[in-house]
């Protein structure tokens, strides 16, 4: 019965996918001005107009823009399932094999950010969260919000001058100093990591500890909290027993669906610091109308928070003992 | 009772930031000591002429700074308000109307929470060519999910309050319960979605100018951190060009934050995602 | 007959009501005897049961003593008064779907 919910949940997020995929399409040729353009970028079709015109011209019986516009979706949507998303002249590799390989590096920056951050920020809204009078958790509290109405680039900008800049402690941007090997290339690349991660950290800190602290906020008036004192357990054990195992779930849950919002901040602080992941790679992309760059990306990151989406589904329906046996009304 | 007062005095300081940040926005060509678009000498530091100094081609800072606000501002209300209003009526029209449209309603909802809204804004923006117009549509298009799904959780649990059930027996049609009864019993909710709305809404703008996707003349406040990083504002050090915009966009968020804070609060009503 | 537990002009009262739900309450339970209080609904029972628990929610403001062997349960550490609770006395709650964790599994 619980898998009958992941069944419908998955045809939700194939349904965004093609969504995506199609919106992809429907930009491509539809929005004004020659859709080669649209599907080379603008550098390479210059490049290509001035250098090679022949081959433009192949290009466009390829990508067959003279047919129907059914037949040019078709052919799109067959494509994409093969994974061919175009080539890219600048960079002289398929476009597919330059985001992923670029992604390996956001990847590097976000996911140790979300952990740390879910550690550090559910430990602190744990215990916020159910001593509301603790004068820590208000000031904690007061601290986060504060944070978050900062841009992240901005605070970036600022601890870079700071840090990078006038005190010289850390590398200004890059994500390697270059020639180095073994064990000075990782510490090297720990080096310039340090700052994009500490900011992306304090980020996630601050949003998971918001998110923890309302959780425990909740259950902390819940009936079966009272039993439990009433038998006499102490504030930790209840804490510990009935307040963290029932926030758990969904505290999880809630990362694992906050994901993309935690890509498109460690976007912007790549920019920033020049780190090699897909926010340089999209920005470059912005810059020069990379347009097949900038699609791609969309979709592999749509990808990416589909799939932690579905992570959160699917230890919903495995470990929500309260689903077992019964059909969840969406 | 202590949070009632707490969330009061948050509203007041909220407003009193609001209120000077507003004032600044319309008074700009009266406050600004030049024209922003006037260029002169690039990269000057601040000195009596130039309270913040100038830019990478000449132009006054602390005009830039001034007139930013209106950019800023305008995009924040207006995208805010475009959310706040799609939302609420999503939101209505599926809670009260229910079944097929409800389905369909939140079929599309939920395919727009699921859907990367920066990425998405950033892609939008690029194809668009940028500019105020690109922007607000590619603020726009996500954000009201957030809106209608609280709206129409509000809508569900009014509906099985006696009074709906009361004005249908009457014969009340229901664009009349919608909007003359439903409306003014979920003002509070929509107005505190509504400032916190402004605050995504800025935070995104912002991002997006950043990025270079910003009206290309009119500089909001992020197009000019835009330049301060990008034509080597950072890297020199000059504090008085990047510094002023970062402030400005946190006061003003944090304003907007306040302002949106309720009588039964809890932080995490307060999250904002850029 | 030695008292067990005395309550002694106990007054609850909670800030966003307008009359209090205890007022100069007393009550002499004897040692060996069983008591039942028998009241309607809204008269205050469990509100008795958590004043004397000190489990009453931050809103409830309480004045008069309640006294057990000899010690005045409104005053004494947080520490000695958990040891009590659940040994010495408790409640059982009324209705066991919201008053026990819905994660946990009872029995099988």
């Amino acid at each position: 019965m619980r898998f009958r919910h992941l069944a419908l949940q998955m045809v939700k997020y194939t349904f965004v996918a093609w969504f995506v995929i199609s919106l992809n399409f429907v930009l491509s040729r539809l929005v004004p001005g020659d859709p080669l353009i649209h599907l080379l970028g603008e550098a390479d079709y210059y490049y290509l107009l001035l250098a090679e015109p022949a081959a433009l011209e192949a290009l466009r019986e390829k990508y067959g823009l003279g047919d129907p516009l059914v037949q040019q979706y078709g052919s799109y949507l067959a494509s994409s399932l093969r994974g061919d998303f175009g080539y890219s002249y600048q960079f002289a590799r398929p476009v597919l094999e330059l985001v992923l390989f670029r992604l390996r590096w956001t990847l590097l920056l976000v996911v140790p950010a979300v952990a740390l951050g879910a550690l550090l920020g559910g430990y602190l809204g744990a215990k916020a969260g159910w001593d509301r009078e603790s004068a820590v958790g208000r000031h904690l509290t007061a601290v986060f919000i504060l944070i978050n109405s900062i841009p992240p680039y901005g605070l970036a900008l600022l601890l870079l001058s700071l840090l990078a800049f006038w005190l010289g402690v850390l590398p200004v941007g890059g994500m390697q100093t270059g020639g180095l090997t073994g064990w000075a290339y990782i510490w090297d690349i720990g080096l310039h990591l340090v700052l994009p991660l500490s900011i992306l950290t304090l980020y996630k800190t601050a949003y998971h500890f918001l998110i923890m602290q309302s959780l425990l906020d909740c259950i902390r008036r819940e009936e079966y909290v009272l039993t439990a004192a009433a038998k006499g357990l102490s504030q930790e054990k209840i804490l510990w027993r009935h307040g963290l195992r029932n926030a758990l779930l969904p505290y999880i849950a809630t990362i694992c669906m906050q994901f993309g919002y935690a890509v498109a901040g460690a976007l912007m602080l790549e920019i920033v610091f020049s780190w090699d992941g897909m926010g340089t790679l999209v920005y470059q992309a912005v810059l020069s109308k990379d347009f097949p760059v900038l699609q791609l990306s969309f979709l592999v990151i749509s990808f990416c928070v589909i799939a932690m989406n579905l992570l959160a589904d699917f230890l919903y329906a495995v470990l929500d003992p309260r689903l077992r046996g019964a059909y969840v009304e969406s | 009772m202590l949070n009632l007062n707490f969330a009061l005095r948050d509203r007041r300081v909220g407003v009193a930031i609001l209120a000077a940040f507003l004032s600044v926005a319309v008074l700009a060509p009266l406050l600004s000591p030049y024209d922003p678009h006037a260029m002169g000498v690039p990269y000057l530091s601040p000195s009596s002429a130039h309270w913040l100094g100038t830019n990478d081609i000449g132009q006054d800072i602390l005009s830039e700074l001034l007139y930013g606000a209106r950019i800023s501002l305008f995009i924040g209300i207006t995208a805010a308000a475009i959310i706040t209003l799609v939302g609420m009526m999503v939101g209505i029209v599926a809670g009260y109307l229910g079944g097929k449209t409800d389905w369909i309603l939140m079929a599309i909802c939920n395919v727009a929470m699921v859907l990367p809204s920066f990425p998405l804004a950033i892609v939008l923006a690029a194809y668009l060519g940028g500019g105020i117009k690109s922007l607000m549509i590619s603020i726009c298009l996500t954000a009201w999910s957030g809106t209608a799904l609280v709206v129409r959780a509000s809508v569900l649990q009014l509906r099985s309050a006696g009074f709906i059930r009361t004005l249908e027996a009457m014969g009340a049609n229901s664009v009349r319960i919608m909007f003359w009864h439903i409306v003014p019993n979920i003002s509070g909710l929509v107005l505190v979605k509504a400032a916190l709305a402004v605050c995504s809404a800025m935070l995104a703008e912002a991002g997006l100018s950043f990025l270079g996707l910003g009206a290309e003349t009119e500089k909001s406040w992020g197009a000019i951190l835009h330049y301060a990083f990008f034509r080597n504002g950072v890297f020199n050090g000059y504090w008085w060009w990047y510094l002023p915009p970062v402030l400005c966009i946190s006061l003003c968020i944090t304003g907007f934050m306040l302002l949106g804070r309720s009588r039964r609060d809890s932080a995490s009503e307060h999250e904002v995602r850029s | 007959m030695i008292d067990m537990l005395r309550f002694d002009t106990l007054r609850v009262a909670f800030t966003q009501a307008q009359q209090p739900a205890l007022d100069d309450f007393s009550l002499v339970i004897p040692a060996g005897a069983k008591t039942m209080i028998i009241g309607e609904t809204g008269s205050g029972k469990s509100v008795l049961l958590l004043a004397l628990l000190r489990l009453l929610p931050a809103s409830a403001s309480v004045s008069g003593q309640i006294w057990f062997e000899g010690k005045d349960l409104q005053s004494i550490p947080d520490e000695e008064l958990r040891r009590l609770r659940g040994a010495t006395f408790s409640y059982t709650p009324q209705s066991s779907g919201s008053s026990l964790n819905p994660l946990l599994t009872v029995g099988f």
